[in-house]
């Protein structure tokens, strides 16, 4: 049953890419269409346990077998969204007749849901490949350095996951994933310790963890922004999925060793510190999409933590915030999208002051960004609360501190992101701006109402995390439908938003109780008695935290990129060394060397003739 | 049932109220003694309730659209929803919804709003007190995070009141003495966290005319000033429940954050403003040490003395 949902995107794929030739909005019904039903299809079926056996006959020996498990359901549930409210807006986004865009976008789509939909290691892989070269031709297509760079990262990730999964194969005799996987939690020692190596490194790629993140905020601003939306929104969630599959594992198994407990915490801090060079980059970018890629690094590594922490509230803390950017990160990127159809630019010195002119646009934006900050009463708060909770249960008081500066960084970016393209003076050049189309509106609209139903509602998806952590024998976490409850804490979301909604009504009475608006322009303000000119630069739209690059200073200096180019270079010039005595550029020489060859084998040759 | 109830939510109602005013009294405290350190006689105390009034009642208040007026309310209610979830003279309607982590957000809150507002009035030295004030934040956030991490290793427990029972019986078991590290630094962060010199960078009067505040007037100043006393006495409150032994009846409510509000005021007399990146430095640096040695003291002794 669960089969036949590939086959329809399968279908979907190739007639998508038929049809785009002659018009891009058939094509868009038709991915909508079965991204609607795919989607349908998981909320009736729920999180249950559900596989076909597929015989792949003349392609390749023995079976695949594709189904539902509680936790591949959730991941599901996500990418499935994130593609129906993605394909929604393409509709509005890719006008022209673009073949390739929708059969990346299906391909990429029908790579992750396979993923999520995969029991047994070979489809596994094989949708994970599939994915992978489809966004990589989707990253290629806009920037070839960057899909290159993406591309040397994913086969990196891919040799290391092959590897992998040959060995789990070895050990465990079975390609069935929770075999395969429990054979990682009670192994030895000399086996363990290579093998969550390179599972780490694998799903690490993904899911862009430091310092295997780099490809990451050149490859999604490459993409059309409804891609990149399940590029970040989807895409790296899969990496989340392997590493919470992982983590899941070995919390379950009674085997948790002591190798294990310091790869948890090494994981941990690079969890911590994927949060604060992503928050402190994002906080610097000049270009909208660059921001949102650095923040959507920074944001998937409070995931990376939460899992390394492998206590069922870090776990749950992990799976909530894995949906919650899933939300809000691909929120950001539609937003992007929707700014860039009106306006045309995407670099924050052009522009600005827009709220008037797309309001819905705006209040998405809004939402997105304090959801993304975590404020209470959005959804982003609940899954960082959880996490510090987590953190502190466990004792890790460092690593809380430094998830602490992490997520006030995160204010950094959000607010500049919301200042930089919607509030303040706005430019000559944007007066003529129009909000976006209903289809763009739509999934933007839904995706922020979502960010405020699941901040003040935490119940629903907590429920579904407690499933997927009870299918593998993990308790569950503590919650109502409006509450969440810890040993050392609680956080009753009705009480406190009711609290809320009360004291923001009285203060709007008493706003409302005071003298009438009179509505003046950004030109009307206090300059200390200047009275400034038509065409004055009244925001600041350039360098806009310089003062954190003053204090960061000789740490900014620092840079992963540059340390794998030195690296690079440093190959380049060993070999350099090695060759030059060989190489001499000389004709006799290489005439010298086929003659010592020839003489060489014959000497084998009868050597072993003898 | 249902009475006991009602008549909570009245004297919770009373309590905003109340609270609201006394940060207005506060704002008058901190005028007056600072007068008196300047050797002027300053205004009553009651000067700001009527300074309120004032800009309340001020006709035609001028705004640069919707996300600007959200800012103050954002502020006020945000001040108010954080002054709900403590546990002042045994009134707990609101203080078993959330605990420690949850009210440092909730006092993050108003400078958000604020911030979000300000964003919006297309002033530069609104932007610039925007940014100030985001990047005073980040260095005020390590050594807050150190030192509450300290009060959490120290008390095993976030909730408040629960913070509170473990306080009772002798004054020794009082946070201020079983990790006095801790206190120190949370009292100089809240300097940070208030706005208050030398930590008043993204206000700055001299410099960028009251930065965020530049383009408020009339009502809309009106509300941002109570939502800033209301700050005032909530973050009083939140350290004398932490570190001071709670607020169970009316006289040690007063006493206590009269007592922390006295010095702030004195500080915030003496020393002259820091520059953004000294206070930056500053604040990672020696506070973050001091927090990072309670920490060490509440790991090592744990909750024992």
């Amino acid at each position: 049953m669960v089969s036949e949902l590939l086959a329809i995107e399968s279908l979907a794929t190739i007639a998508s890419a038929i049809v785009a030739k002659k018009s891009s909005k058939a094509a868009g019904i038709i991915t909508l269409a079965s991204s609607v039903s795919i989607l349908a299809y998981l909320m009736t079926i729920g999180p249950r346990v559900l596989y076909d056996v597929v015989s792949l006959g003349a392609i390749l020996p023995g079976n695949i077998v594709i189904g539902l498990t509680q936790v591949g359901w959730y991941f599901s549930f996500i990418v499935a969204l994130v593609m129906l409210m993605a394909s929604m807006f393409s509709l509005e986004y890719v006008k022209k007749p673009n073949a390739t865009y929708w059969l990346l976008f299906n391909l990429t789509f029908l790579g992750a849901i396979g993923v999520t939909l995969s029991i047994d290691l070979v489809s596994f892989f094989l949708f994970w490949e599939l994915m992978t070269w489809s966004s990589y031709l989707m990253v290629a297509l806009g920037d070839t350095r960057a899909g290159l760079k993406y591309f040397l990262f994913s086969i990196l990730g891919s040799i290391s996951l092959l590897l992998a999964f040959a060995l789990m194969w070895w050990l465990s005799g079975s390609t069935i994933i929770p075999k395969a996987f429990s054979i990682v939690a009670t192994s030895s020692t000399a086996i363990r310790i290579p093998l969550i190596i390179l599972l780490t490194i694998g799903f690490g790629v993904k899911a862009a963890m430091f310092p295997i993140h780099v490809w990451a905020p050149d490859a999604y601003p490459a993409t059309p922004q409804p891609f990149a939306a399940l590029f970040s929104g989807g895409l790296a969630k899969l990496g989340a999925y392997g590493l919470a599959l992982l983590t899941m594992f070995i919390s379950a198994s009674k085997f948790m060793m002591f190798e294990d407990v310091v790869w948890g915490y090494v994981l941990a801090w690079l969890g911590a510190v994927t949060i604060i060079v992503g928050a402190v980059l994002a906080a610097l970018q000049e270009n909208v999409l660059k921001l949102i890629a650095y923040s959507s690094v920074s944001q998937m590594g409070y995931v990376v933590v939460g899992l390394a922490l492998m206590t069922s509230l870090g776990m749950a803390s992990a799976l909530y915030q894995a949906l919650n950017h899933a939300l809000f990160g691909s929120l950001m990127f539609l937003i992007a999208g929707a700014v860039y159809l009106a306006t045309g630019t995407l670099n924050f010195k052009d522009l600005g002051g827009i709220a008037d002119k797309m309001p819905l646009t705006y209040t998405a934006a809004l939402i997105a960004v304090l959801s993304s900050a975590g404020m209470p009463l959005t959804t982003g708060f609940n899954s960082k609360w959880m996490l510090f909770e987590a953190l502190i249960i466990k004792n890790y008081y460092l690593l809380a501190s430094a998830v602490f500066v992490g997520s006030v960084l995160g204010f950094l970016y959000n607010i500049k992101f919301v200042y930089g393209i919607f509030l303040g003076q706005r430019p000559k050049s944007l007066e003529n701006v129009n909000e976006v189309g209903l289809l763009a509106l739509i999934p933007m609209l839904t995706l922020a109402f979502l960010n405020l139903a699941f901040g003040i509602l935490p119940g629903i998806p907590l429920q579904y995390i407690n499933t997927a952590l009870a299918s593998l024998g993990i308790p569950g976490i503590e919650a109502s439908l409006t509450g969440i409850y810890t040993n050392i804490g609680y956080w009753n979301v009705l009480y406190v938003s009711v609290g809320f909604v009360l004291a923001f009504g009285l203060a709007m009475v008493l706003f409302i109780a005071g003298g009438k608006l009179r509505r003046v322009s950004v030109l009307e303000t206090y300059m200390s008695g200047f009275i400034p000119p038509e065409n004055y630069v009244l925001r600041i739209n350039y360098d806009f935290y310089q003062p954190l690059k003053f204090v960061f200073g000789r740490y900014l200096r620092l840079s992963v990129d540059r340390a794998y180019a030195w690296t690079t270079s440093l190959f380049v010039k060993v070999a350099d060394i090695i060759r030059k005595p060989i190489y001499l550029g000389d004709a006799q020489a290489y005439v010298w060397y086929i003659i010592a060859t020839i003489i060489l084998f014959f000497l084998i040759f009868i050597g072993g003739g003898v | 049932m249902t009475l006991d109830v009602i008549v909570e939510i009245l004297a919770t109602v009373g309590m905003v109220f109340l609270l609201l005013i006394l940060g207005l009294i506060f704002m008058g405290i901190a005028r007056k003694v600072s007068a008196r350190i300047h050797r002027r006689i300053g205004p009553p105390l009651y000067q700001p309730i009527l300074d309120v009034i004032k800009l309340w009642s001020k006709i035609d208040p001028s705004s640069h659209g919707l996300t600007f007026d959200l800012g103050p309310l954002i502020a006020l209610g945000g001040a108010i929803t954080a002054a709900l979830l403590l546990p002042i003279m045994g009134l707990k309607l609101l203080s078993f919804s959330g605990d420690f982590i949850v009210l440092m957000y909730l006092m993050e809150l108003p400078a958000l709003g604020i911030m979000l507002g300000a964003a919006a009035s297309g002033n530069p030295f609104s932007a610039v007190g925007v940014y100030r004030g985001l990047i005073l934040f980040t260095g005020a956030q390590l050594p807050y995070a150190l030192a509450v991490m300290a009060v959490a290793a120290e008390y095993k427990t976030l909730s408040l009141t629960e913070i509170v029972a473990l306080q009772q019986g002798s004054i020794l078991n009082w946070g201020l003495f079983r990790n006095p590290f801790a206190a120190l630094v949370i009292a100089i962060i809240g300097l940070a966290l208030l706005d208050v010199q030398p930590f008043d960078i993204p206000s700055a009067p001299a410099e960028i005319s009251m930065g965020p505040m530049v383009e408020y007037g009339g009502k809309h100043l009106a509300l941002m000033l109570t939502a800033h006393g209301l700050e005032f006495v909530v973050f009083a409150t939140m350290y004398s429940i932490v570190f001071l032994g709670g607020v169970g009846d009316p006289i040690s409510f007063i006493v206590k954050t009269v007592f922390v509000a006295l010095l702030a005021i004195f500080i915030m007399n003496v020393y002259p403003r820091w520059r953004i990146e000294q206070a930056f430095s500053y604040l990672w640096k020696y506070p973050a040490a001091l927090a990072l040695l309670g920490l060490v003291k509440a790991v090592m002794l744990g909750g024992a003395m």
